[in-house]
């Protein structure tokens, strides 16, 4: 049960950490332009649906937190490593951390809608 | 037990990559230090100061924007001035009563970088030759300035024989005339650009909720409306007794507005807003708001760069952790967040030794940095100031 836990939670932290540093390579930092905050906004919303998906709903917030943070860990090491920092780099972090968190929460609650419907469909 | 192989294989690949990943970061960031064996420039320990900005001269950005002027027309109480700017840079300004009938004319002659030759002659007086002068040191002539020239020259036509010309701050006047301000004797002033822009600033006296004390307030304001092709995009108003300027760009630059105190770091406004700076104020909105729309940011070229080019970027970064506007949310530029980010750069400059971001996590090493900092998430919190702005007061 442990080693399902451990994977529940590494495998949407490393998507949400990979996808987010690679697309800054296609659009650049993504919070200077509507492009890069469309692209990243989006891939996240994506990868939370496809990460909404699991056995029990009570692993969904964990899968769901495991990959903003992942999001949130590569971000904030490709502004500082990559871009050079910045002189409001806590607001600008903040102001990341909301954004994706609400992509992320929309992606997870599609996921969520769209089970219940399936569910009640099905049931 | 229950996992299924296939997803602990998906998830060692993951961290496989994850960490090579953060490798290649950490490689590039030791190719960007310096290199050995180089000798780093050293700064001044004093800085030097900013050259100060008079009413003659405010400044190259200034002065490139009002050369794009073609004409200004400025309308006083009794007068009117039109000052044209030829293709070759000369400045000459008609004079005309509000019936059109010219009473005196006053020419800008380009002689060299280092100086120009000032001419002045009135219509009603063939008698008197025209009054040739040398410009002041360090006046920069403007369209606007030669025609408050004419006029204040106009004014004084009766003591012009009689008396020397002296050099009253801006103003050529007969020597020990008493002081003149011609601050407030125009009543409106149009300028005109290339590329069919145009501006009109008007003087009145309007209503509206105080910039200071957040009450009605009445008082002199004036507005410039600022035109592309006749049709107006955007407004600014500055309201002199609050000493507060205010301005809406829709889709430009959101409505903000800037008051001695956000510039309290800077010492406050170092010149007197006039109708012809509102006016060239007007079209660096629209120029550099404009840049911004189409470019997405101001700080670098976003333009998509094929992969190759995002390979080299990404190898070797253009590291920018201080530019216009806020770093790393150029997202905001174009919003009321904008002045948060400039005031806070503003304030990170103003201090020395300059505040960087390290002065975020290092907080004790200067209280003023950490004052620019609180004030940065004091402004982002309060959504840059939640002003309104009142187009028509």
């Amino acid at each position: 049960m442990k080693i399902q836990g451990f994977a529940d939670v590494l495998t949407p932290l490393c998507a949400g950490a990979l996808a987010s540093v690679y697309l800054q390579t296609v659009t650049g930092w993504w919070l200077n332009s509507g492009r890069g905050v469309a692209y990243t906004g989006g891939a996240l919303l994506g990868l939370a649906v496809i990460f909404g998906r699991g056995r029990t709903e009570r692993a969904l917030p964990v899968r769901l937190v495991a990959l903003w943070l992942g999001a949130q860990i590569s971000l904030a090491a490709y502004l500082f490593f990559h871009e050079g920092g910045s002189t409001i780099f806590p607001i600008v972090i903040m102001g990341g951390a909301i954004l994706s968190a609400a992509a992320v929460a929309a992606g997870g609650g599609v996921r969520w809608l769209v089970a219940r419907l399936t569910t009640r469909r099905n049931g | 037990m229950s996992v299924p192989r296939n997803r602990l294989f998906t998830t060692f690949v993951v961290f496989v990559l994850l960490t090579g990943s953060a490798g290649s970061i950490w490689r590039l960031r030791a190719q960007n230090g310096p290199a050995p064996g180089r000798i780093p420039v050293q700064t001044f320990k004093d800085r030097i100061p900013a050259a100060p900005v008079t009413n003659g001269d405010r400044g190259a950005t200034y002065h490139a924007l009002e050369r794009e002027a073609t004409r200004v027309t400025t309308r006083f109480r009794d007068a009117v001035a039109v000052a044209d700017r030829t293709v070759d840079g000369q400045l000459s300004t008609r004079l005309t009563d509000l019936a059109g009938n010219e009473m005196a004319a006053f020419k800008v002659h380009h002689v060299d970088g280092e100086g120009d030759s000032l001419e002045f002659t009135l219509a009603d007086r063939p008698d008197m030759p025209a009054r040739h002068a040398a410009r002041r040191a360090g006046l920069q002539p403007t369209l606007d300035w030669t025609n408050e020239q004419a006029y204040s020259l106009w004014q004084d036509r009766d003591s012009l024989d009689r008396a020397s010309l002296e050099w009253q701050d801006t103003l050529m006047r007969p020597a020990g005339a008493p002081k003149r301000n011609l601050g407030d004797a125009a009543l409106q002033t149009d300028t005109e650009w290339r590329g069919g822009f145009s501006a009109t600033v008007t003087r009145k006296v309007g209503t509206h909720v105080s910039y200071i004390s957040g009450r009605q307030t009445t008082g002199t304001v004036l507005i410039s409306s600022f035109r592309k092709d006749g049709v107006e995009v955007g407004s600014s108003q500055w309201w002199p007794d609050e000493q507060a300027f205010a301005w809406s760009f829709p889709g430009l630059t959101a409505d903000s507005y800037l008051t001695a105190v956000h510039l309290k770091q800077n010492g406050g406004w170092n010149f007197t807003p006039d109708m012809a700076w509102l006016n060239t104020q007007n079209l660096a909105f629209y120029q550099f708001g404009s840049l911004l729309k189409a470019k997405g940011t101001v700080s670098k070229n976003r333009t998509p760069r094929g992969w190759f080019g995002q390979l080299g970027q990404f190898i070797a970064p253009t590291v920018e952790a201080n530019d216009p506007g806020c770093d790393g949310f150029h997202w905001l530029d174009g919003t009321i967040f904008r002045w948060c980010c400039d005031v806070h750069d503003a304030c990170y400059y103003k201090q020395d030794p300059n505040c960087t971001q390290s002065s975020w996590w290092m907080w004790w090493t200067s209280w003023q940095c950490d004052a620019c900092n609180l004030d940065a998430v004091y402004c982002f919190a309060s959504g840059g100031g939640g002003h309104i702005y009142q187009r028509y007061p």
